[in-house]
């Protein structure tokens, strides 16, 4: 750990008025990796991603960009972050290349660097065909992609990447995951936010999950699967009637959360793979002919489900 | 050079050429000024058409006013206000462009709007000046004040555009300014045709010397309203209020230039008296913001504090923070009084002895001394009570609030006892709350004060020292946070 993180939340806190938002929340993204931010509605993603974008600022707590301070050198931190808002404007009568060309400028880019990156930004989004477009014109996928090429421009060590995926169409949320995937590929970390959790799995190298404001989980989500491995799903299916196998599996001790799948049945055991081979041994010896035993993979959607209460503030 | 122009006046100047309301307006405004022409050369027989040229010249200047004088100040208003309804705020926040880039590429902007509307309409005056009566000066001069003009206003607009960016307040702003702009139309088109029928008045010096100091407020009007656009598109932690009152403080000093110059020309003690209300009115109004702010510094205000102690204590006043808010404008109070007492005891050039009017020079600085006094309990008492725990906004409301009520109720609270224990004096407004009362004892008597009025005047001042006394511990807090983060810079 000695290198320095792209991005280091340290005991983080914000407050509006009685209402804490986030309450003493700690992670860190290194370098090339991607890192899904998951939580449900009002768990506090957004204001800690604004917060890791110099937008807000926390009551108490530090966020270091590239080992520079977001709350003391803001515009230091800047330099190095991109962020992406769920809600990002477009400016009306602009079209896609003075879009482009005006945070090019702004972000301090002169000459033959600022073509440069320009270049590289719309041929990396693909916008190469829609510069004489108007922003007005465009469709709310190539809006996103419009939206990370102006986040690129600067060439951040970090991006922050709230809700991107929310309201594209399939071929589009595939095309921003194959470029969320590039840019960690160049070295860049990326913290990124999503209600579509199976969308964050196929992407996201480690997650971090907050509930209410506080951090439940962070680490790969294999990590966070085996430190939960203690009561795995399972799931069976037997020849036998399904009162018969309901009856049976409920008699066993340390079998939990029992619900009917498909013709199956899935549950839980608390001990372990010696547990399920008991288990299993006592089905067929009841007569109960089971043609399907198996663990269960668990997602990231089991996972969020384990360790969140679904619960809003 | 391009490369290094501001990217906002770019981009804004790019999005109004090709935006409706400017090509609406302009093609609007030029109809019109196309159908006064088409009229005077249709309507008229050539020999009269000739003597119109003065009546012409108003006509069309009528439609360029429309333009500088609420089109653009309207789309400079609306520049601003669509970065929040356009969720594109953030974006530029995020961006290396600081507030002052922002603020400034917006209201260059709009200055290169007003152009590109003056040159349409050069054509129209060339014509009137081709017809008779027109002077070449005069019209010069007119429409280029009209273009500064346009500059103050379209500051004003973006300082307003800045204030919420809550829609239906916007609205109710909208609404108020667009009224207020064409309000504006009538009376320039007045000047205009007065200027352009008297157009000797250019060449008055005494008209000249106000018309320069017109200027000058118009130049501070503009820094003073960029200076509150960049304090509202700051962060909340940043450094919303240095800006505003170094601006605030070089006001002060051109007002009393100004008034120093007055006098010194026109000898009249009541020039003196008449600016330095102006300037008092606008220290102990627009005081009255800063004495609310919240106290602590933000982390990134601790940062820009000097490392020296000692230079950090001076420029302490100039620092965010209510209670340093109030060492400013005392400290500014104070300064203002003893400048006027200088210019007031200084010889003016051109003597008014044989025209006196009004309060002669010790009357004016007693005045001013009780409109000081009143200044220092209006702000200093409800503070006492409201200035603490002014982070969060309903506070500062309430404070601000606190300001207005102790004001009214100091001055309206013995009047109305007045009434209910029968008191004529008290019902009539005689009482130390009433600012009215002490100055016309003062304005009645201008060989020295009575007892009655000196006994009142030393109450008045005893009462605003021991409002300053409760406040000392605060102002020693204020100070000394000032210390602490300059220490810390150093330890760094």
């Amino acid at each position: 750990m000695s290198t320095t993180a792209a991005l280091e939340v340290k005991g983080l806190t914000k407050r509006f008025g009685a209402f804490t938002a986030v309450r003493d929340l700690s992670f860190r993204v290194e370098p090339g990796r991607i890192c899904g931010f998951i939580g449900p509605n009002g768990a506090g993603k957004t204001t800690t991603m604004r917060i890791c974008a110099t937008l807000e600022l926390p009551d108490e707590g530090e966020v270091l960009v590239g080992g520079v301070s977001a709350i003391e050198d803001a515009r230091g931190a800047r330099h190095r972050l991109g962020f992406m808002p769920d809600a990002y404007g477009a400016y009306p009568a602009t079209t896609v290349a003075e879009y482009l060309d005006f945070f090019a400028r702004a972000y301090g880019l002169r000459g033959a660097q600022r073509r440069e990156r320009l270049r590289f930004a719309c041929e990396f989004t693909s916008l190469d065909g829609l510069l004489a477009k108007e922003m007005s014109a465009l469709s709310k996928g190539m809006k996103q992609r419009l939206c990370l090429a102006k986040t690129l421009l600067h060439d951040p060590e970090l991006l922050i990447l709230d809700e991107p995926a929310a309201g594209l169409d399939p071929r589009a949320r595939v095309e921003l995951r194959e470029l969320v995937r590039s840019l960690a590929q160049l070295g860049k970390a990326v913290l990124v936010s999503s209600h579509i959790l199976t969308e964050l799995s196929e992407l996201c190298d480690e997650v971090v999950i907050l509930e209410r404001g506080v951090l439940r989980a962070a680490g790969s989500v294999r990590e966070i699967l085996a430190s939960l491995r203690r009561a795995r799903a399972h799931h069976v299916r037997a020849l036998a009637a399904p009162e018969d196998l309901r009856r049976a599996l409920l008699e066993w001790p340390g079998l939990d959360e029992l619900r009917p799948e498909g013709d199956g049945f899935v549950f839980t055991l608390a001990h372990g793979v010696d547990d399920a081979a008991e288990l299993l041994a006592a089905l067929v010896q009841r007569g109960l002919r089971p043609v399907e035993f198996s663990p269960r993979e668990s997602n990231l959607e089991d996972l969020f489900l384990a360790l969140t209460e679904g619960q809003v503030q | 050079m391009l490369d290094r122009l501001n990217p906002v006046l770019v981009k804004e100047v790019r999005q109004a050429l090709r935006g409706r309301i400017f090509r609406l307006s302009l093609a609007l405004t030029l109809v019109a000024a196309s159908l006064a022409t088409t009229v005077l050369v249709l309507a008229q027989p050539p020999e009269e058409a000739v003597e119109r040229g003065v009546e012409y010249a108003t006509t069309i200047y009528a439609c360029l006013a429309v333009a500088l004088m609420a089109i653009v100040p309207f789309s400079a208003f609306q520049s601003m206000g669509a970065e929040w309804e356009e969720s594109t705020f953030d974006l530029l926040v995020l961006s290396d462009l600081p507030p002052r880039r922002i603020v400034i590429g917006k209201w260059l902007s709009s200055f290169v709007l007003a152009l590109l509307f003056l040159s349409a309409f050069l054509p129209f005056f060339t014509f009137a000046f081709l017809l008779r009566g027109v002077d070449l000066l005069a019209l010069a001069a007119v429409v280029v004040g009209t273009l500064l003009v346009s500059g103050v206003l379209s500051a004003s607009a973006i300082a307003i555009s800045s204030s919420t960016p809550q829609r239906f307040v916007r609205l109710i702003i909208v609404v108020a300014l667009a009224a207020g702009l064409l309000s504006l139309v009538p009376a320039a088109v007045g000047i205009f045709y007065q200027v352009l029928t008297n157009a000797g008045i250019l060449a008055d010096p005494d008209a000249q010397i106000v018309f320069a100091w017109l200027g000058v407020a118009g130049l501070l009007s503009v820094a003073m309203s960029i200076a509150i656009a960049c304090a509202r598109l700051a962060h909340a932690e940043e450094n919303r209020s240095s800006g505003l009152r170094l601006i605030g403080s070089l006001g002060i000093v051109a007002g009393l230039l100004a008034t120093a110059h007055f006098y010194g020309r026109w000898g009249q003690p009541m020039i003196v008296l008449g600016m330095a209300v102006m300037i008092f009115l606008s220290l102990f109004g627009a005081g009255a913001w800063l004495c609310v702010e919240p106290l602590p510094l933000g982390r990134r205000v601790r940062k820009q504090v000097p490392r020296f102690p000692g230079l950090g204590l001076a420029i302490a006043p100039w620092l965010p923070g209510g209670t340093r808010g109030m060492l400013y404008v005392l400290l500014h109070a104070g300064a203002i009084f003893l400048v006027l007492h200088q210019i007031l005891g200084s010889a003016p050039s051109t003597p008014s002895s044989t025209l006196r009017v009004g309060l002669n020079a010790q009357q004016i600085e007693l005045v001013l001394f009780v409109v000081v006094l009143y200044g220092t309990l209006y702000l200093g008492v409800p503070l006492l009570f409201f200035g603490r725990n002014l982070a969060r906004m309903n506070v500062r409301r309430m404070a601000l609030g606190s300001i207005a009520a102790f004001a009214a109720l100091a001055s309206l609270g013995p009047s109305i006892y007045g009434l209910v224990v029968d008191d004529e004096a008290l019902q009539e407004g005689q009482h130390l709350g009433m600012p009215g009362f002490l100055l016309e004892r003062i304005g009645d008597h201008p060989d020295g004060l009575d007892a009655l009025t000196r006994l009142n005047l030393q109450w008045l001042a005893f009462a605003a020292g021991f409002v300053l006394l409760l406040h000392l511990p605060r102002w020693g807090a204020a100070l000394l946070e000032v210390q602490r983060a300059a220490n810390a810079r150093r330890a760094r």
